[in-house]
């Protein structure tokens, strides 16, 4: 009985989560579906045409994702390693300031970093854009990679280094494999965040660099159903190849996390 | 040698923090006759807007973090794939949760479909539509809180209590909810704050009058007025504000425990 109600409640939970999107996916398909009807009248595939026929956007939100989660990740690295095990005073502050572009309000944000890039002349470039994305995700590549440093403890360290390893070599022969995990975690979660970035993208980009983001939101706001689930459904894709190619790692992460914990 | 390193981190921070000093100070119009003439201009659909936004944010926030707390417990124990389920919502942009709830809720939507006359959900004064959708974003986000606070939590303690005498319910109250609680208001805070700020969701589905804080920020910003711009900055600086009161005690908490 009791299990019987666990079961019942968590389908309801999770139908509330899944049924919006499968709606969508059926507008995807959905030529005709006036009101009231509770099934289109006709579907056909030419929406997907839609889709393609944007290739430009896709290309650019594809391009921008890819530079600026590895630009992201890449800058976080050596401060994610300095956070989980250097042992100096500020700690808190340097982390509160990492924290910068999540804890301020969205809409600050996004003038603030038009404001920067205005001033820094890099406003209607693409480099502009790149680095507005990395300066958004940088919070959560550096909290994701300081897990995973603090997962992997320093230990795998200390005996290469006292056979006269440093360095570069380190890195790539120890510290890399390992933290693998944490690293793909963390681009595709730099990524993800860059292709939904709307605002950054248009203060920053001006409205010269159109991605996914700027092509759908006026279609949302014109009430375009069908035009809007097309799009919409790429970021849905996109969110479902990350779910399941994530959810493995960042279980196997938490059990290092346990593992390797009170060691430094 | 080392510090070169931290170069890119520290420079793409400090853009961001330096940007936003522009921002207040043009709020105050630092570079030409400093004055708090742009905070007073705010005016009296402020109050309004601030009201509405506070609906908006605390609603969605507590339905979230309750829905998301009885979600964690339940799926603690089980299956992964209910995880990544659970990371979909969080990994999906603001926009495009506006969209499905659009769909869902409109006057030509799904609901308006199957259940015939509903009342008014989107673009209406109780942004029902908006409020929906932030806890469509937000109850996985808390579930995932609390299941991975679970997991943490020494359940040895859950039996020693059954075994001095207390029941089931007592003691998941007394000895687990506690423990969950920590990661439970943290995410309630961030889920509220957030709210407070974001832009997407309330410009999308939510009434053109009253209107959310950050949406009257966004049209004054856009706008050609060179004064509005300012009026907008004001309404930044004053929300962030807000969300660093709210936040940062928290973080402190968070990095004593």
């Amino acid at each position: 009985m009791k299990k019987i109600l666990r079961l019942s409640l968590i389908s309801l939970f999770l139908s509330f989560i899944v049924m919006p999107i499968a709606v969508m996916l059926v507008w995807v398909f959905a030529v005709r579906w006036a009101y009231p009807n509770l099934l289109p009248t006709s579907f056909n595939f030419s929406r997907l045409s839609m889709i393609i026929s944007e290739y430009k956007a896709i290309q650019n939100s594809l391009l921008i994702g890819c530079i600026s989660s590895m630009f992201s990740v890449l800058s976080a690295l050596p401060v994610a390693r300095a956070l989980a095990f250097a042992k100096f005073k500020h700690t808190k502050l340097i982390n509160i300031l990492i924290l910068t572009p999540v804890l301020l309000p969205q809409i600050s944000g996004a003038i603030a970093l038009h404001r920067a890039f205005l001033w820094l002349g890099l406003c209607d470039t693409l480099i502009g854009v790149v680095l507005a994305h990395a300066i958004m995700s940088l919070p959560y590549s550096v909290r994701i990679l300081t897990d995973g440093y603090i997962g992997i403890g320093m230990r795998n360290e200390e005996p290469a280094r006292d056979l006269g390893a440093h360095g570069l070599t380190l890195f790539r022969t120890i510290t890399l494999p390992l933290l693998a995990p944490a690293i793909f975690a963390a681009v595709s979660f730099a990524f993800v965040i860059s292709l939904g970035q709307y605002l950054t993208t248009l203060f920053v980009g001006g409205g010269r660099f159109i991605t996914l983001p700027l092509v759908l939101f006026p279609l949302i706001q014109n009430g375009e159903r069908g035009a809007g689930a097309a799009f919409a459904s790429v970021f849905v894709l996109c969110g479902i190849l990350f779910c399941s190619l994530l959810g493995r790692s960042m279980r196997h992460q938490s059990i290092n996390f346990n593992g390797n914990k009170n060691y430094r | 040698m080392k510090f070169l390193l931290f170069i890119p981190c520290t420079f793409l921070i400090s853009v961001f923090i330096l940007g936003f000093c522009d921002v207040a100070a043009q709020s105050i119009d630092f570079y030409g006759d400093p004055t708090l003439s742009y905070y007073l201009q705010i005016g009296e659909e402020f109050i309004s807007s601030l009201f509405y936004t506070f609906h908006v944010a605390l609603s969605s926030s507590i339905a979230a973090t309750l829905i998301g707390i009885c979600l964690g417990i339940l799926l603690f124990g089980s299956r992964p794939v209910f995880e990544k389920l659970l990371m979909l919502p969080i990994v999906v942009p603001h926009f495009v949760a506006a969209l499905l709830m659009f769909n869902l809720l409109s006057n030509s939507g799904i609901l308006a479909r199957i259940f015939g006359d509903l009342p008014t959900m989107v673009f209406d004064k109780y942004a029902i539509g908006a409020i929906i959708a932030y806890i469509w974003k937000g109850f996985p986000f808390v579930a995932l809180l609390v299941i991975a606070s679970l997991r943490r939590f020494d359940f040895q303690l859950f039996d020693a209590s059954r075994s001095l005498g207390a029941s089931s319910l007592r003691a998941s109250f007394d000895i687990i909810l506690p423990h969950v609680s920590r990661s439970v208001i943290t995410g309630f805070i961030l889920l509220f704050v957030f709210a407070m700020g974001a832009f997407e969701i309330p410009f999308l589905l939510g009434a053109s009058s009253p209107r959310v804080l950050p949406v009257m920020a966004y049209s004054y910003y856009t706008g050609a007025d060179e004064n509005l711009h300012r009026i907008s900055m004001a309404i930044c600086v004053l929300l962030s504000i807000f969300s660093l009161i709210l936040i940062l005690p928290m973080l402190r908490n968070e990095e004593n425990s």
